[in-house]
């Protein structure tokens, strides 16, 4: 993890990846499934299409799904909103 | 005298009851009589050693506009798929105004991965407005039976245009959507499909999802009157959002007196609780009285890439994947450099990418003059003299990187745990989504699939369990008279099969789309004849041209 | 057939016509400064960004949640 990706762990705060895993989805192509730890402590799973989980990796500067442990939901938040 | 007589065959009816060996009668394109069948024949099949069943059924399909071209919905015929419902997803061709054709193609194209000339009136001339203009349009080449969705989608779009994708409608414009509903459902529409998640080739969400609450109650209202069907896509990747979407369905169900049906419903090993959730709300529903189907497609998911885009497949292995990262003509010009091309090489691992890389079926490759497509990285690098990494870049330089590659079972996968799940008696079996996705994956075969797999291999299913839920159960489900079962009086819809063969074949691409477009297909196995109204559309020797098929309801 | 027992599930809402996250968020979450309780809305909504362009579009038929993830 790069510098800047390791500050953005350390101010996070609210939800958290807690879990970043390969998935399939259903049109054949690759996606993210991540497990975002909530406030109240309960994993919930947010799947990420294959165009905006490489924009994640971009912006948390990680080059491996499992990097993005720790990263906030913000960052899941703005990979999605970025086209 | 009878039209054919099927003798000696074992008897699988659909009503899940023992097979029993008989002979099976049709005449006048219903079934005559089930057993021991006495009289003539114009014509005798001998069915020893084989299966006799009513036709399957497939509930989840986008055949709207291959019908077109094609009525017999290649492969799907050959599957022994008697009866299609097409128009799920919010999607059918019909009704629509001329003036929103262009609109509708880049939704159709987006889900079907259909190409532009295949919807742009070269392939078909566009003749209708109404619903049943588009049944006259596809009925005389019909060689199985259509139970078509209307789609919310295009209601919408009539009665709203562009505003169809911008806001909520007006009680006026409700009402006429009703009105229209009530056309459609006159002119023999099986029911509404409504999506939550599919979107235009602008990726702008398509009309169906800008509907309040309010407009879907109003629209399940008319289905009521009509007791037909509601199907919709939920947010099916994820599970709070789907029990909520299970929750709006029962309460539709309930007020209306309608079944629902929402699909797909996927297993994963990654979420794993998904299922067990959803199917714990679902029981919970139907045991207030709500009709809440959970459709649950038989066959696996894979992932496929090609050098040509970005994949997250890459993303477990740094240099591959900040290789894979670059714009694209970097990337290609990367591949040309033998010092890069070493450096992947070397990242992929000690073995040359042998344990990552080599299980990956080859799968589209322009030209294919080597013969290559369907056969694994690992046998295809071994017959180069190559590493699978090394392969896998050699082969990508030579075609432009437009060499496709598949990455097989990576979802749905679990066979311990979708057999179960198949056979529960609240599980629909359906969701093979044929004809959408043309470009990515068969969507052919996975009746094949349920009877090798999860019948003859794991056992999930007896052979009766698996033909009544593909025939009984899902003509119930669906209000599809007189179908589903080998009975006198029925509709003579029915396969012979070898039941210790049936399968579907390997994946493999056919260019045969109008436009000059490919699609992947699955050829059936063991299917040894289909009779579509008391007509053979299909046996061993080809497809019949029968035309034998109906639009049913 | 006696009426079966629901089980609690996650709450959410549906929009209203005319509705905007915001308004939402200020209606479901009142407690909360306004930015507050967008924020919260959009961490527990993060599929208003998904499957859609523009990301963040709210459409008619969206589930929204007020709450977080139960424990299950």
């Amino acid at each position: 993890m790069n510098e800047p990706a390791r500050a953005a762990v350390q101010r996070s705060d609210g939800p958290t990846i807690a879990r970043a895993q390969l998935g399939a989805a259903h049109d054949g192509l690759p996606e993210l499934i991540l497990g975002i730890r909530f406030e109240n402590g309960v994993l919930s799973d947010v799947i990420v299409d294959n165009d905006a989980g490489i924009r994640l990796l971009a912006r948390c500067g990680v080059d491996r799904i499992e990097d993005l442990v720790g990263q906030s939901w913000r960052e899941v938040r703005n990979a999605l909103l970025e086209e | 005298m009878y039209d054919y007589v099927i003798r000696n065959g074992f008897i699988v009816d659909g009503s899940g009851l023992p097979a029993f060996k008989g002979d099976v009668a049709i005449a006048n394109g219903r079934i005559a009589a089930v057993g021991g069948v006495k009289g003539p024949a114009r014509q005798t099949l001998d069915a020893t050693g084989r299966v006799v069943a009513p036709g399957f059924i497939d509930p989840h399909t986008h055949f709207d506009a291959q019908l077109l071209w094609d009525g017999e919905a290649r492969p799907a015929l050959a599957h022994g798929v008697t009866t299609v419902v097409p128009g799920n997803c919010s999607l059918s061709l019909a009704p629509l105004k001329a003036v929103h054709r262009e609109a509708l193609s880049g939704m159709f194209r987006q889900i079907e991965e259909l190409p532009k000339e295949s919807l742009d009136g070269s392939a078909f001339t566009w003749t209708w407005e109404h619903f049943d203009g588009y049944l006259d349009a596809i009925r005389e080449r019909l060689s199985l039976n259509v139970a078509p969705l209307v789609g919310h989608s295009v209601i919408r779009l009539w009665v709203m245009g562009e505003a169809a994708q911008q806001r909520a409608s007006t009680p006026d414009e409700q009402r006429a959507m009703q009105a229209l509903l009530r056309q459609c459902l006159e002119a023999g529409a099986v029911g509404l499909s409504s999506s939550y998640v599919d979107v235009d080739a602008n990726l702008h969400p398509v009309p169906s999802r800008f509907a309040h609450s309010d407009e879907l109650d109003a629209l399940a209202a008319v289905l009521g009157e009509y007791g037909r069907v509601l199907q919709v896509v939920p947010e099916f990747y994820n599970t709070d959002i789907t029990i909520a979407r299970v929750d709006q369905l029962a309460e539709l169900s309930l007020r209306h007196n309608i079944t629902t049906t929402f699909s797909p419903l996927f297993d994963s090993a990654n979420t794993p609780q998904n299922v067990p959730r959803v199917m714990a709300r679902v029981r919970e529903q139907f045991a207030r009285g709500a009709r809440v189907w959970p459709q649950v497609q038989t066959r696996p998911i894979d992932i496929s890439f090609c050098f040509d885009m970005p994949s997250l497949f890459f993303a477990g292995n740094p240099s591959w994947f900040n290789f894979m990262r670059m714009p694209r003509d970097a990337r290609a010009a990367a591949l040309e450099d033998p010092a890069q091309r070493a450096r992947l090489i070397a990242a992929a691992g000690a073995d040359g990418g042998s344990a990552w890389l080599g299980g990956l079926v080859i799968r589209l490759v322009p030209g294919d003059n080597e013969g290559i497509e369907g056969r694994t990285l690992g046998e295809v690098a071994a017959t180069r003299g190559h590493g699978c990494a090394e392969a896998m870049i050699e082969l990508s330089r030579e075609h432009d990187l437009k060499v496709h590659f598949l990455a097989a079972n990576r979802g749905h996968e679990n066979a311990e745990r979708i057999g179960p799940l198949l056979a529960d008696p609240l599980v629909h079996i359906g969701a093979s989504d044929g004809g959408a996705h043309i470009c990515s994956f068969s969507t052919y075969g996975d009746t094949g699939y349920l009877f090798s797999k999860f019948v003859r291999e794991t056992h999930a299913l007896t052979l009766e369990q698996a033909v009544k839920k593909i025939t009984l159960d899902t003509a119930t489900i669906w209000g599809l008279r007189d179908r589903g079962l080998l009975h006198a009086g029925y509709a003579a819809d029915v396969v012979v099969f070898d039941p210790e063969t049936i399968d579907r074949g390997p994946e493999r691409p056919v260019h045969d789309v109008p436009g000059g477009g490919m699609r992947y297909v699955r050829d059936s196995v063991g299917v040894d004849a289909v009779f579509v109204n008391g007509a053979l559309a299909y046996d061993r020797d080809g497809y019949k041209s029968a035309h034998s098929g109906a639009v049913v309801v | 057939m006696p009426a079966a027992t629901l089980s609690r599930q996650r709450r959410f809402v549906l929009p209203a016509p005319g509705d905007t996250l915001e308004r939402i968020a200020a209606r479901e979450l009142p407690q909360l400064a306004p930015a507050a309780a967008m924020e919260q809305l959009q961490a527990w909504n993060l599929h208003i960004f998904l499957m859609r362009r523009p990301a963040g579009l709210l459409t008619g038929c969206d589930v929204v949640f007020v709450e977080p993830p139960l424990a299950t």
